[in-house]
């Protein structure tokens, strides 16, 4: 590891301990209660990695097709 | 530069072509699956949500259904007949494509003379931005069609046929996208 990223994890390391909450993700997915707009989120994350994962598996067979092909 | 091929690379099993659309299609999948995300946010978090038989024109949609529909089988059906038969289909594809957008045309003229713009509330904003961005896509969809038309007679037949492939899946995925949105929209 070479001086810049040790001191930006230092840094990073500092800043947890001292202001945790800052570093925390967005409070839509933490520290939220149940709701309509929690619900909605999850809904909208679930559809969107369902499409993510469909298009990844799409270009996972086409891969997988062009190895055995090659072979 | 990739050469143009219409031979199937021994490869990939596709030509460059086809492989080309293919890619294309995937990042279209991630731009609607984005909008379709926020659908979902923005439906599943409202406290209330119109039913679509309400307030849009279902008939209009059953139309265009219709008309989207059977434009797509005969694009699918260019690809197996020969090239002189696959562009007349192509051709009478590109005018359904054409009959789609005015439809959709009229019926925007008629919810905006109702009031119903995408100011009134979620509802409208997502189906004014999903619909025109769809009928954005049957727009160029109609543009690839004529370039297709008008270019079978300076091209060899086999290119034609690399063409109408391309433009067949692309308007599968535009009949999908759209049956989506008629389930989202008008049906629920």
């Amino acid at each position: 590891m070479t001086l810049a990223p040790r001191r930006v994890a230092a840094a990073a390391t500092v800043a947890w301990l001292v202001v945790p909450a800052a570093l925390a993700a967005c409070p839509v997915c933490f520290q939220v209660e149940d709701g309509p707009a929690a619900d909605g989120v999850r809904v909208a994350v679930l559809v969107l990695m369902g499409v993510a994962t469909g298009v990844l598996a799409g270009f996972a067979v086409f891969i997988a097709r062009f190895v055995r092909r090659s072979q | 530069m990739i050469p143009y091929t219409i031979d199937r690379r021994a490869d990939s099993g596709v030509n460059n072509v086809t492989l080309g659309i293919w890619l294309f299609i995937a990042s279209e999948v991630m731009l609607f699956g984005a909008l379709f995300s926020s659908y979902a946010l923005l439906r599943v978090s409202a406290p209330a949500w119109p039913h679509g038989r309400d307030v849009l024109g279902v008939w209009f949609g059953v139309g265009n259904t219709v008309v989207l529909s059977v434009m797509t089988a005969l694009v699918l059906r260019a690809r197996a007949v020969p090239p002189a038969v696959g562009r007349q289909f192509l051709a009478v594809g590109t005018v359904l494509a054409a009959v789609f957008l005015v439809i959709k045309g009229l019926e925007w003229r008629g919810e905006i003379a109702e009031g119903l713009v995408p100011s009134l509330n979620t509802f409208f904003a997502m189906y004014f931005t999903l619909t025109g961005l769809h009928a954005l896509h049957v727009a160029c969809g109609i543009v690839a069609n004529v370039w297709v038309l008008l270019g079978a007679s300076r091209v060899p037949d086999g290119m034609t046929s690399g063409r109408i492939r391309a433009v067949a899946l692309y308007w599968t995925f535009v009949d999908v996208v759209w049956l989506t949105l008629f389930l989202l929209f008008y049906l629920t």
